[in-house]
């Protein structure tokens, strides 16, 4: 055995280990051990692919889904929505020629990208992830080093399994303390975005750790991970440990047997060192957090859901006070209003960061025995296949149905509004989704990023609503 | 590009943490042919809804609807991986974004299209941004080479740009045609990767 290098954190292990060579002037080419495609970002790519006459490298090392554009109406098909009908007899044509396998639309494993990677075992920790997608960050709460990419780089990874990389630099957020009741990693990573910026990690792969994220489940693990490109890094990770390993266990594409021992001695070597440190280090108490809702048009607009809208004339500078303006106008809100009285059309309760199923059983828990507010549509989409069966299975199909929400079946829906799944312009929303962007739940929608318990609670009162206010 | 200078109209849009959603809506998206993305760039900034122009948008007016060279503020294209932002700026006739922060995926695939993102210091942006606003019509000469943006007053702002970036740029480098030249590389990891973590093709249990 050699003598033990330097201390080495858990990026550095898993980017070492998966250089191929070094390129010169910071930069590296990657190896890629997991790559998930969705109908939407894999079109193009194959087109490049195939204009180039290249073929798969690792067809086995990848997967893919439809989840972007499909209807998630009850008794969906191909063409349910139009629009997808090309999409997925695209995807499927290109799976089949280039023998990749594919969660096809009728499949029990059908779901979002990074909602399957997981739960099927795809990916897993110290391994490399890529997506056409730039919510990749996800699936590093499993210790993997992933993150998204355009379209030209899918191509890249089909053709190569590779990846030309400048290596970015480590953040480490030490979260302290404990969460309260009611508050959970969605509101524990809006606040950090808020207090940071929306560019804080620009450059940077973070890590978070601390005793409040580990005591974190892996599904919430994957909530706090999801939001990271939210705050500009493209790689958000949590360092593996036994829930990672007991969440692992078992799932579809998880070593067995023999492979599953050298699995995870090689999983025990990847935490951070000690005595390795980080070119930025964050300390963040998290006791003192209440639920978070945004305001305006950035995940960085967030406020505690009892606070008031900012004013813009106490900006820190002019550009900043542009952005606040532009964010207030097109949200249609006042300086010094309390959210937590703000009327809403709409509520959705799915997207990769919160549609798995304990986010499906919070909100569950809050909209039991009671009834969505009169004028307010209110959908619940799972993340995926599985999720929807689990759900099921538990009867909370049934909870939301007699409360008055929609019970769809699994894809990204208002999320992104790629299908029917949109709000009107004007259309206020309550989501539990990641982007609050101008029109991304619709052109002109206004949405509000929320906590599937915040999320429900503000369904059943048609107005922003703190849950711990109507606590069961 | 395959050529070291730049040289256009610039406009100035001070807005901080411009996503990818609002450079291109997902509307605009659908569209498996990679068609020409140019009326989507920025739509709801520049178009009302039934589809005719905003007039008071920046590059709605003369001079501006041949703008080459954006200058705008921190953050620039953050959000999604979607590469049609990219597609869209370039199909608008775009050549060079200034900012003091972009988007990671952003920025990385503006270099697959041969679109320079020219990263400069805050003051810079705010500077060049302001110049901009003050001077109908400023034409800028960004010199890839030499990293430098040069006004017509003979003022001169660095910009960062790290030289395999650069090299993208000057000789329209394929980045996949590059790699496969080391595929002897990508073998040899292969092979000593599956000693070392023979666990890891997947097999469905
Ligand atoms: S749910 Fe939303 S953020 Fe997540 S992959 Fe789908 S579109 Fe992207």
């Amino acid at each position: 055995m050699p003598a033990p290098a330097a201390p080495r954190l858990l990026f550095d292990k898993i980017w070492n280990s998966h250089c191929v060579t070094g390129l010169g002037g910071g930069y590296d080419l990657i190896y890629i051990d997991r790559h998930m495609l969705h109908e939407l970002a894999s079109d193009v790519a194959f087109a490049m692919l195939h204009e180039r006459g290249q073929s798969v490298r690792r067809p086995e090392l990848t997967f893919a889904t439809h989840d972007h554009v499909v209807s998630t109406a009850a008794g969906r098909q191909d063409d349910t929505w139009p629009e997808s009908a090309g999409y997925i007899a695209t995807l499927r044509d290109n799976t089949a020629r280039h023998n990749i396998e594919l969660f096809d639309l009728h499949s029990p494993q059908q779901g979002i990208v990074h909602v399957v990677a997981p739960e099927l075992g795809v990916a897993l920790p110290g391994t490399t992830l890529v997506c056409g997608d730039s919510h990749t960050c996800t699936v590093g709460a499993l210790g993997a080093l992933s993150w998204g990419i355009g379209t030209s780089d899918v191509a890249h990874v089909l053709a190569t399994q590779t990846l030309v990389q400048l290596r970015p630099q480590v953040m480490r957020i030490e979260c302290t303390g404990r969460l309260a009741d009611g508050v959970t990693a969605k509101d524990l990573v809006l606040a950090l975005i808020g207090k940071l910026g929306a560019d804080a990690g620009t450059g940077y792969a973070i890590e978070y750790c601390g005793e409040a994220v580990s005591a974190l489940s892996i599904e919430a693990r994957l909530t706090l991970c999801n939001l990271s490109i939210e705050m500009g890094a493209r790689i958000g990770q949590v360092a593996p440990d036994d829930s990672t390993y007991e969440y692992l266990s078992g799932r579809r594409y998880t070593p067995i047997g023999e492979a599953w021992d050298q699995a995870l001695v090689h999983w025990q070597s990847l935490p951070s060192d000690l005595g390795a440190t980080a070119a930025r280090e964050i300390s963040f108490e998290v006791s003192h957090l209440k639920p978070q809702i945004t305001w305006g048009t950035s995940p960085a607009h967030v406020i505690d859901i009892d606070g008031v809208v900012p004013d813009p004339s106490d900006a820190i500078d002019a550009q900043t006070r542009t952005g606040m303006e532009k964010a207030l106008a097109y949200m249609d809100l006042a300086p010094g209003t309390r959210l937590a009285d703000v009327e809403i059309d709409a509520v959705f309760i799915g997207s990769c960061t919160n549609s798995r199923i304990s986010d499906l059983r919070i909100a569950a828990n809050v909209v039991k025995g009671r009834h969505v507010a009169a004028g307010v549509r209110a959908l619940v989409v799972p993340g995926s296949s599985q999720v929807r069966k689990q759900a099921e299975a538990e009867g909370l199909d049934k909870i939301f149905s007699a409360a008055g929400f929609e019970w769809r079946q699994a894809g990204c829906s208002m999320c992104v509004a790629l299908n029917d799944d949109r709000l009107r312009s004007g259309q206020r929303c309550m989501s539990t989704s990641n982007r609050n962007f101008e029109g991304r739940q619709g052109k002109g929608s206004r949405t509000h990023l929320a906590s599937p318990a915040s999320a429900a609670a503000s369904a059943i009162c048609g107005y922003i609503t703190d849950h711990r206010s109507i606590a069961v | 590009m395959n050529s070291a200078l730049i040289t256009g109209i610039a406009a100035s849009l001070a807005v901080p943490n411009i996503d990818t959603d609002t450079i291109i809506p997902i509307d605009y998206c659908i569209n498996r042919n990679r068609p020409n993305f140019d009326i989507a760039l920025f739509r709801s900034w520049r178009f009302h809804d039934d589809g005719s122009e905003r007039p008071d948008f920046l590059l709605n007016t003369d001079p501006y609807r041949d703008t080459k060279i954006l200058i705008t503020s921190a953050n620039f294209g953050c959000g999604s991986s979607r590469e049609m932002a990219v597609w869209a700026l370039v199909d608008f006739g775009i050549k060079c974004v200034i900012a003091p922060s972009f988007g990671e995926i952003f920025y990385n695939n503006c270099f697959q299209n041969g679109l320079l993102a020219a990263r400069v210091s805050d003051e810079t942006a705010v500077t060049l941004g302001r110049t901009a606003e003050q001077t109908l019509g400023l034409t800028l000469e960004i010199d890839v080479s030499e990293k430098m943006i040069r006004t017509n007053r003979s003022e001169k702002y660095q910009f960062e740009l790290d030289s395999l970036r650069s090299e993208m740029l000057l000789q329209g480098l394929g980045p996949v045609a590059a790699t496969l030249t080391r595929v002897d590389d990508i073998e040899t990891f292969e092979k000593s990767d599956r000693l070392r973590r023979p666990w890891l093709t997947p097999q469905q249990i």
